[in-house]
């Protein structure tokens, strides 16, 4: 009984990071038609920034203000340089292979700066960790997932109050009937990513102190976020949030029940099933794409 | 009269089709200016043209004496022209007031200015239907209502002058009958109105003056009036013959 209550705390943990992922890889999506492949990245720039912020003496709270900011910045460069400007054509896809590069770059400019080894990012939140019902579960770990529902929840009551939140909606609806209500599509995608790859950096500070931080954490949590974003169904927020949550929960059992060593083999192959039962994911709905 | 929008030999191309070709058009202040034309004679491409949704091949479009060709379109609604595009495109997954919310996103200040609040009122004064679902998901209103709000929407940014493609569109005549004098009604009250419409009996009798569009051109122009009883256009269009 406490072992799976175990399994399932720390399996929420880790399921809250694919979650913020997968919300930002829908945020991305809505805005753009597109998948930025560095944005695993983006959560491995947040999290090593704010170690080596923290290593020049800066007060905790800011280096993580500036890693974030860093974390805008790249996404924001990100889709000017690599996505819009195959934004024209429809079936282009170049942006697969812009944005794997330069996911690629940076990890490898990382190893260089950072060096090759994991370091932990210090939190009062996994000091020692509380026990509930004889499970043993860091606060940063019940933290993760909060703060993904709670990113949500901030997302939707955006969406349908301001206009801006209302425009990214249109956007991702359609982009001819966004534009003759006078909406930049472009604007609408800048702010997007920015606020995709604010969500990135600070799922990468937040899962840095239960996992360690290092220049290649990025690509396993981004293709992980990626695949709960597919599944969950990446038109959909909630969506994607419940499947990431669920994803983590499983990954926990199947670490404790079976082996760490099945946790993958496990994980993608109930993806794939989901994907062959559900095409447009397990909340998503069908996408029009006029070419 | 001033002329409110002037359109100049634009020609409109999709890689080899050309869509458009070599169209002139003239709108006056407060005029009501319709375009038929039957399937695939361009009449949409050329409403997408100066809405800014498609960049033209060629030609110039002056709108209040300055030049929008090739403009983006949410700059052009800026300028005070909106269109309601065929098949309306309105947004399905968002509520009606949301649609409404988001056609007034051109004007300064967006959403929830006072002047907004107003103009939201007007259009539940025109249609009252939109009022009572003002709440529920726009994809869940029947076809008339959902055309009800894409003029409502194309209204709200204030336009000067309103481009309707295909109003009629899968509509029943009895939703027709209410919509049409809706649209007599705002063009009295001073907006312009660019009407593309395939029920040429319906268009001709509301516009003030007509284009005929056949084979991506303006093949005849003139008051509605005498459109009406040119032979060509009753043979091609109107479905009858004279009667004599
Ligand atoms: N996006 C597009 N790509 C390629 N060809 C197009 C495109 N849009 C329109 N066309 C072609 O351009 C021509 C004119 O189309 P358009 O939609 O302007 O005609 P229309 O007069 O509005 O017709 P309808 O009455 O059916 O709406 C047609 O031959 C059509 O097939
Ligand atoms: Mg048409």
């Amino acid at each position: 009984m406490s072992a799976a209550l175990q399994y399932f705390l720390a399996g929420l943990g880790i399921g809250g990071i694919y979650a913020l992922v997968a919300i930002g890889f829908h945020i991305m999506w809505s805005s753009a038609k597109a998948v930025n492949f560095a944005h695993g990245d983006t959560l491995m720039l947040g999290a090593v920034l704010t170690i080596v912020f923290l290593d020049h003496g800066i007060a905790m709270p800011l280096a993580i203000l500036l890693s974030i900011g860093v974390a805008i910045v790249f996404g924001v460069v990100l889709e000017r340089v690599a996505i819009r400007p195959f934004a024209d054509n429809a079936a282009s896809i170049g942006w697969m292979l812009t944005t794997i590069a330069i996911g690629i770059m940076l990890e490898s400019y990382a190893t260089i700066e950072f060096g090759a080894f994991a370091r932990p990012l210090p939190s009062p939140g996994v000091d020692k960790p509380i026990i509930i019902f004889g499970a043993g579960v860091f606060i940063q770990e019940l933290l993760i997932p909060f703060v993904a529902v709670l990113i949500v929840v901030l997302l939707g009551i955006f969406q349908r109050r301001t206009q801006l939140g209302r425009a990214m909606r249109a956007v991702a609806f359609n982009r001819v009937a966004a534009g003759i209500v006078g909406i930049n599509v472009l604007h609408v995608a800048m702010f997007s990513f920015a606020l995709a790859s604010a969500l990135g950096g600070l799922a990468g500070i937040l899962v840095a102190p239960v996992i360690q931080a290092s220049a290649t954490m990025g690509l396993l949590l981004g293709i992980k976020g990626f695949a709960v974003a597919i599944i969950g169904g990446i038109t959909s927020a909630p969506g994607v949030v419940i499947a990431g949550l669920l994803y983590g929960i499983i990954e926990k059992f199947v670490d404790g029940y079976i082996s760490t060593a099945a946790r993958e083999a496990v994980g993608f192959s109930l993806v794939i099933i989901v994907l062959m039962l559900f095409p447009q994911g397990l909340f998503g709905r069908r996408e029009l794409v006029k070419v | 009269m001033a002329a409110l929008l002037e359109v100049k030999n634009l020609s409109v191309t999709y890689g080899h089709v050309e869509a458009v070709r070599d169209v002139s058009l003239l709108v006056e202040e407060g005029e009501y200016v319709s375009i038929i034309g039957n399937n695939g004679a361009g009449k949409s491409s050329t409403l997408k043209a100066i809405a800014g949704v498609v960049k033209p091949a060629a030609g110039e479009i002056v709108l209040d004496g300055k030049p929008i060709a090739g403009m983006a379109s949410y700059d052009v609604v800026r300028r005070g022209l909106s269109m309601v595009p065929e098949g309306r495109l309105i947004f399905a997954d968002q509520t009606v007031e949301d649609n409404l919310y988001l056609g007034a996103y051109s004007r300064r200040g967006g959403g929830r200015s006072a002047a907004v609040s107003e103009d939201l009122e007007r259009m539940f004064a025109l249609f009252p239907i939109l009022k009572d679902r003002r709440q529920q998901l726009a994809g869940s209103l029947s076809g008339g209502e959902q055309q009800m709000l894409a003029l409502s929407r194309g209204l709200l940014s204030r336009p000067r002058l309103l481009m309707i493609d295909e109003m009629s569109l899968g509509l029943a005549p009895r939703v027709l009958e209410t919509l049409f004098p809706v649209i007599e009604k705002l063009n009295r009250d001073g907006l312009a109105i660019l009407l593309v419409e395939q029920l040429a009996t319906v268009a001709l009798r509301y516009a003030h003056r007509s284009y005929v569009m056949e084979d991506s051109r303006i093949l005849l122009s003139g008051p509605s009036g005498e459109l009406a009883s040119d032979e060509r256009v009753i043979e091609a269009y109107l479905g009858r013959r004279k009667a004599s």
